[in-house]
């Protein structure tokens, strides 16, 4: 009994620590936002600022950038890549799940490998393609290439195949074809799957910074990462209170969607506990 | 309603052949159960029925229409399925109505919102309300129709499957072991219900299952499979009393009927361990004896019989099980009544097959007196069959075990 407790205690001061560690950044960040550049700058750190400068950060950013508009970027990209991911990846991942036909063990091996290829290697070739289709510089760039997410394909994929192939029969029986058996059955009770798929597609592509980087010029495209690194520039300093503040506006949506969508997205990370 | 017709169908999943021509006439408001042990195709005989599973080769119709390239949904068959296959988001009401919503509402009127709105959607849909209402009080399940599957009991879920089969009125029920999930005390009342349902409804039922409880006390007939063919087609009162080959007396009883080997001796007279037995039957080619657990009575050592020893005992309240050895090689069974002398296990008794009630197989296995040999079985079920609608009375006092 004892040697269990420790052993719990131990374990929990691990998470503790951890979590700790993972807290420490937002922390930093939220109360550098409250700072003023002086007490950032003077030596040692307090969590609670000693001249406060909540107010003027926060003023900064909505006059110096256009924060508005590139949440809202950030929302168009998010959504739109979402949702076409989506279109594509469930029918995608049905045929492999419950499908026969030939050279389904090659494509379902496709998937996989295609999940190891870091999306940086392919930037260039993908740059290119953009360029000479005339898309670079536009919500087509920002959304075209992750448009077929392998992630989404597997995801559903693994969800699919707990799917007892009894209802999809049943479904057939009760007159469904197969894009109402998809869309009435699978895609329903495959809900939880699509969450977690949802947030990590949301998160991913909403904190993207490198590919909005290479693709945009214009900065009516500029999506919120990238819109609040004109606080940090290599001719003007970086000013670090509005940069923070800046980073807090833009954290605001993934903390709500994630809050708002927590308990489908453990119910669909621990994938099997769905299907009963 | 309708009859279905099944004309040398075919199956193999890859190489391996599932289903080897199979022969098979259900009539039009028959119990036909598809009896089996698991893996001899009895279920895929009924997903091709269903339209799931496509045949290799042959012919199916229902209701003399055949049944190539028509999907399941214009088949006019509904199914249960073993595991029920409710979908698990749609609440009881709901998985009910799908076979309705599906086939009577259009598609744009299957929209949500907008297609209340269309045409006749309103009416349509009050229809299938009143239609899912009253079915389901006929099936005691109305106080359920706001709860998910999730939150049923296995009866419950039964009942609702069997709704979602029933709502739309099918020509044919196919039911793929829909009781096999259920404790043993809901199974026989669910077999008495589905009994009683198949009267009142009047619809052709096609029944599968590997428990023959279920196969001889709801079926008027029983098709026994075994490794992807027919053995015999009959009612069960017949198939327990006169089976066409020893495998089928071996599948058919509880305990399994004895099998003792014997050899004719003189017309109509065959020797068993010493033990004359009469075989109503000029056969010669007499290979084995079997006889059920109930019809063989232990006698004290001493008296006319096969001398066995006994090896254990069983009680089973209202009767005993003796399990005896023949000399030293058979392995036997008898049942005997709880009121009866009941042996120990070590004594030296013997056994008296009960005159009659043997059934004699050649050495291929087939019973010398039912006439029909491996050629033949097509023909015999159809003479079953014939018997079967006669009923007891049709049959013959040589079959009555």
């Amino acid at each position: 009994m004892k040697n269990i407790s420790y052993a719990k205690i131990g374990g929990h001061i691990l998470l503790i620590i951890g979590a700790c560690f993972m807290l420490v950044p937002f922390i930093v960040m939220l109360s550098t936002a409250l700072k003023s550049q002086a007490n950032i700058f003077a030596g040692g750190f307090s969590v609670i600022p000693t001249e406060w400068a909540a107010v003027e950060n926060f003023q900064e950013v909505y006059q110096k950038i256009p924060i508005i508009r590139f949440m809202i970027n950030g929302g168009i990209v998010t959504t739109s890549i979402f949702l076409i991911q989506v279109v594509i990846a469930v029918p995608c991942a049905y045929a492999l799940a419950k499908y026969k036909f030939a050279g389904k063990r090659f494509l379902f091996n496709c998937v996989l490998w295609c999940l190891l290829i870091p999306p940086q290697a392919v930037a260039i070739p993908i740059f290119l393609e953009l360029y000479s289709v005339g898309m670079l510089n536009s919500y087509a760039a920002l959304i075209v290439p992750w448009s077929i997410s392998v992630l989404g394909i597997f995801i559903m994929r693994q969800f699919f195949l707990a799917i007892p192939d009894d209802i999809i029969d049943a479904g057939r029986m009760d007159g469904m074809g197969e894009l109402s058996i998809l869309m009435r059955v699978m895609v329903p009770m495959a809900l939880p799957a699509l969450t977690a798929f949802g947030i990590l597609s949301f998160i991913a592509h909403w904190n993207d910074y490198f590919w909005p980087l290479i693709c945009l010029q214009d900065v009516k495209y500029y999506t919120p990462p990238l819109g609040i690194s004109y606080f940090n520039t290599s001719d003007a300093g970086v000013s670090y209170g509005p940069l923070m503040a800046a980073a807090c506006i833009i954290t605001i949506p993934l903390l709500a969607v994630f809050l708002t969508a927590r308990d489908k997205f453990i119910q669909g990370v621990s994938i099997q506990a769905g299907v009963k | 309603m309708a009859s279905i017709t099944v004309q040398n169908i075919r199956k193999s999943f890859g190489t391996t052949p599932v289903l080897h021509d199979i022969n098979l006439e259900i009539k039009d408001g028959e119990f036909l159960s598809l009896l089996g042990s698991s893996g001899c195709g009895k279920s895929t005989l009924l997903r091709i029925i269903a339209g799931l599973e496509r045949e290799s080769g042959g012919k199916l119709l229902i209701g003399g229409k055949s049944m190539s390239n028509i999907s399941p949904k214009d088949r006019g068959v509904s199914m249960v399925f073993q595991s029920y296959a409710l979908y698990p988001h749609l609440t009881v009401f709901e998985n009910i109505a799908m076979p309705l919503i599906m086939r009577k509402l259009g598609r744009l009127q299957r929209l949500p919102v907008v297609g209340k709105m269309l045409g006749n959607a309103r009416t349509i849909n009050k229809e299938i309300l009143e239609k899912v209402t009253t079915l389901a009080e006929s099936l005691d399940i109305d106080s359920l129709l706001d709860r998910k599957p999730s939150q049923l009991s296995g009866g419950q879920r039964q009942r609702v499957a069997l709704g979602r089969a029933m709502v739309r009125e099918p020509e044919v029920f196919l039911m793929d072991e829909p009781l096999s999930n259920l404790d043993s005390k809901m199974r026989a009342h669910m077999r008495t219900e589905l009994a009683e349902l198949h009267r009142s409804l009047g619809t052709t039922f096609v029944y599968v299952t590997h428990d023959q409880e279920e196969a001889m006390t709801m079926s008027d007939r029983v098709a026994l499979m075994m490794d992807g063919e027919i053995l015999q087609v009959s009612s069960p009162r017949e198939i327990y009393r006169n089976p066409i080959h020893m495998k089928v007396a071996e599948f058919i009883g509880t305990p399994k009927i004895n099998i003792l080997p014997c050899s004719s001796i003189e017309r109509g007279v065959a020797d068993c361990f010493g033990f004359k037995i009469k075989t109503q039957s000029s056969a010669k080619n007499i290979n084995s004896l079997g006889i059920r657990p109930s019809r063989l009575k232990a006698q004290p050592r001493d008296s006319a019989g096969c001398p066995a020893q006994v090896i254990n005992v069983e009680d089973l309240g209202s009767s005993f099980l003796v399990h005896a050895i023949i000399a030293d090689s058979v392995r036997v069974i008898s049942r005997m009544d709880s009121r009866a002398h009941i042996p120990v296990v070590g004594e030296e008794i013997c056994f008296t097959p009960q005159e009659d009630c043997g059934i004699f197989f050649d050495e291929e296995g087939w019973n010398v007196n039912n006439k029909s040999s491996r050629q033949m079985v097509d023909a015999c079920q159809e003479q079953v069959s014939e018997s079967a609608d006669r009923g007891y009375y049709g049959l013959q006092p040589s079959a009555a075990v």
